[in-house]
């Protein structure tokens, strides 16, 4: 590997450069970016679809190889405020040919941005299983070397990592793929100390360059215009993250939605053919924490604390979230923590999306007891609603396609039309992508966001819900307010990400761009101002709608499955409902407010407006 | 009094040891109160002086729109302390 020295102007926060690895020139270059685009883009998902819209051509398959896969940075990680240790994977999803903008977190983050960069690019496919050792170490800029991983390539991330790090150093930090992106599973992860840029399936993007993992090391800093500033802003993030708006997660975490959406009817069960579960009590997160937890984890330069480990079966750790508790129990009718928590150990290891994998599950064991579907599995058990054993067993299917693994290797949108009949009305996705664990039906803010959401069905790209839970919005009753906040949720959410700060932060920060565009004149010495913050937010939100539409989406896609639609929605009812005439009305609603055409598409003027500053011819040292 | 039945998820079931908890009370704010009496490991973190902390608020029988704290109740109603922050 050889590569090419370009210069950039630094500026505080950021490098002004990111690095381009393409196999099909072996070459690597670092290309510098404009102050312009770093001051619209921000970072993170921001910067990451910026520079995906440049790199990728338009109908791109995303496992070809000269198909685009981006880490980006933004100008907080590496700063002293707290859960600023992130890091954005983009690129076209294989799952569903749309945007996927997937986030992570940790020493990666920070390693990466100290090996000199904003941004790495990786495109081409080498021709047997590689490492790549980005090293920024004492360099003014990185280089990048290529070791053979078919020692590492069948192993879980995790062993990866482990084994990487022992032999090349502790100031090594790896983002790794597991066996399922090796097989190019559609919904494959990227992984690094055990957190998962999980959804979309960018883990098989990785796996089809024959990449099983990155690695990166450096100690270059960004500078800080105003230190001492950003120092008082860090302190104050920090106090206010101890407080009580985040102890949910510190003490119980993401675990304890499961009662409380039980018990508002909005807990998926049995592939959403109910918001309840008659068991949640079984998986309760009082029973899971005190009695079971194992250890409380942070990230790299985070104070909440939220990650809570349990044990296995065999004894070994597992990190549980409630998107995976949701999705490999309720939503297949699993009432057992124990099988739980094995299966979504399985997932880590086997790098598998674990609201995808229960997710489709769930649609095949639904299609298993409708009759389009053998459930046998090769043990002689049947993949039935409430079988532990049987969700374990397709798990361990998934990655080698063997028997019903074939099909679920799928996912559930493709599952379905190769069913055909009625299959698809009753495959949970949106865009292809898998719902999380918010039933539509009772939330119907929260409907709007999983329909319009750019990367498919998506609980971290739209926070709609919390308009719903917190009464903004009449939940069963959703109307032009519940566009509202579903657009203020996805612009947050765009901001947010693109800054990076974790999300359950969203708690302790009462003016979201107030605080950001202070703590961004700080970091970054440019100016900020809150209006033009949400105008960048708003951008972003649209570039990802651009991506779409160059991509072939059409508004159409807006939408949710058919089996979760009815004919009307008396709120009086006790069982939560969604009218098609509703969603339109939403859906509506939400085009108007965004400025968009009144059926979905974005202005002619719009589009043209964010090709022309994609468009602008790259910047030569 | 009304005779209300409180439900209790997340951090105050934790630190109660119970799933609900019944009280005779007019108002959420006198059931609240009531609260903070059977269970005074709540008061302070989680009620204070029949108000729910900002990190908490209460729903009434499932019904999530913002309740005045000198709402009245009715025998058999059901309130829910919930945690501000949903989701995650």
């Amino acid at each position: 590997m050889f590569w090419v020295r370009v210069f950039a102007l630094s500026v505080p926060g950021y490098h002004g450069r990111y690095l381009r690895i393409d196999a099909q020139s072996a070459c690597a270059e670092c290309v510098p970016l404009r102050s312009a685009t770093l001051q619209r883009w921000i970072g993170g998902v921001g910067l990451g679809v910026r520079l995906l819209m440049l790199e990728n051509r338009p109908g791109i398959d995303p496992l070809a190889p000269d198909s685009a896969l981006i880490v980006a940075l933004s100008p907080l990680v590496g700063s002293p405020l707290t859960t600023s240790a992130k890091f954005a994977v983009v690129g076209k999803s294989p799952l569903t040919q749309r945007v996927c903008d997937a986030l992570s977190s940790s020493h990666f983050a920070l390693a990466a941005k100290r090996a000199g960069v904003d941004a790495l690019v990786i495109r081409g496919a080498w021709t047997r299983p590689v490492v790549l050792l980005i090293d920024g170490q004492d360099r003014d800029v990185p280089l990048v070397t290529l070791r053979d991983a078919r020692d590492l390539w069948g192993l879980p991330a995790a062993e990866t990592e482990t084994r990487l790090r022992a032999t090349l150093g502790p100031e090594w930090h790896i983002a790794a793929i597991g066996p399922a992106g090796e097989a190019l599973i559609p919904f494959a992860t990227i992984s690094h100390d055990g957190r998962h840029a999980g959804r979309g399936g960018l883990g098989a993007v990785l796996g089809s360059k024959r990449v099983k993992a990155l690695a990166v090391r450096g100690n270059r800093r960004t500078a800080l215009a105003d230190p001492a500033q950003v120092v008082r802003l860090a302190r104050d993030l920090s106090a206010r993250s101890f407080g009580p708006a985040t102890e949910k997660y510190r003490e119980l975490g993401t675990v304890a939605n499961l009662l409380v959406f039980n018990r508002l009817d909005a807990l998926p069960t049995r592939n959403f053919a109910s918001g309840q579960f008659e068991a949640a009590e079984a998986l309760a997160a009082v029973d899971l924490a005190p009695a079971r937890r194992l250890a409380r984890k942070s990230c790299a330069a985070c104070t909440i604390g939220c990650e809570h480990l349990y044990p296995s079966r065999d004894g070994s750790a597992v990190r549980l979230e409630y998107e995976s508790l949701f999705a490999l129990g309720p939503l297949c009718g699993v009432s057992d923590p124990t099988v739980v928590l094995e299966a979504a150990a399985l997932c880590d290891r086997l790098g598998l999306d674990t609201i995808s994998t229960g997710g489709t599950i769930a649609f095949a064991m639904e299609a298993a007891r409708r009759g389009w579907l053998d459930p046998g599995l090769p043990s002689g058990r049947r993949l039935v609603f409430g079988d532990g054993a049987a969700l374990l067993e397709a798990i361990g299917l998934i990655v080698t396609r063997n028997a019903l693994g074939a099909l679920l290797s799928l996912g559930c949108r493709r599952l379905a039309e190769t069913l055909g009949g009625a299959a698809p009305d009753h495959a949970m996705h949106v865009k292809g992508l898998e719902l999380p664990g918010y039933d539509p039906r009772a939330l119907h803010a929260m409907a709007l966001g999983l329909a319009v959401a750019a990367r498919g069905a998506d609980h971290n790209r739209s926070g709609a819900y919390e308009a719903d839970f917190a009464g903004q919005t009449h939940r069963r009753q959703g109307d032009h307010r519940s566009a509202a906040a579903a657009i203020d949720a996805e612009d947050r959410a765009a901001l947010i990400d693109s800054l990076i700060l974790c999300k359950f932060l969203r708690g302790t920060i009462p003016n979201l761009y107030q605080t950001a565009a202070v703590m961004l004149s700080a970091v970054t010495g440019w100016t900020f101002q809150p209006d033009d913050l949400l105008s960048r937010a708003r951008a972003i939100v649209d570039l990802r709608r651009a991506f779409n539409e160059r991509e072939g989406a059409t508004p159409a896609e807006d939408t949710l499955p058919p089996a979760l639609l009815s004919d009307t929605d008396d709120p009086t009812d006790p069982t939560p409902r969604l009218s098609r005439d509703r969603l339109h009305s939403l859906l509506a609603a939400y085009y108007q407010q965004r400025g968009w055409t009144p059926d979905g598409w974005l202005p002619a003027h719009r589009r043209a407006e964010l090709l022309a500053e994609i468009e602008e011819p790259p910047l030569r040292g | 009094m009304a005779r209300v039945t409180i439900e209790l998820y997340g951090i105050p079931r934790l630190r109660a040891g119970v799933a609900s908890v019944t009280v005779r009370a007019a108002s959420v704010r006198e059931a609240l109160v009531a609260l903070g009496q059977q269970h005074p490991c709540l008061e302070g973190s989680i009620v204070c002086q029949g108000l729910p902390v900002p990190a908490y608020r209460v729903a009434l029988n499932g019904d999530l729109a913002p309740l005045p704290n000198a709402q009245t109740l009715r025998d058999g109603d059901v309130l829910l302390l919930l945690a501000t922050d949903a989701g995650g």
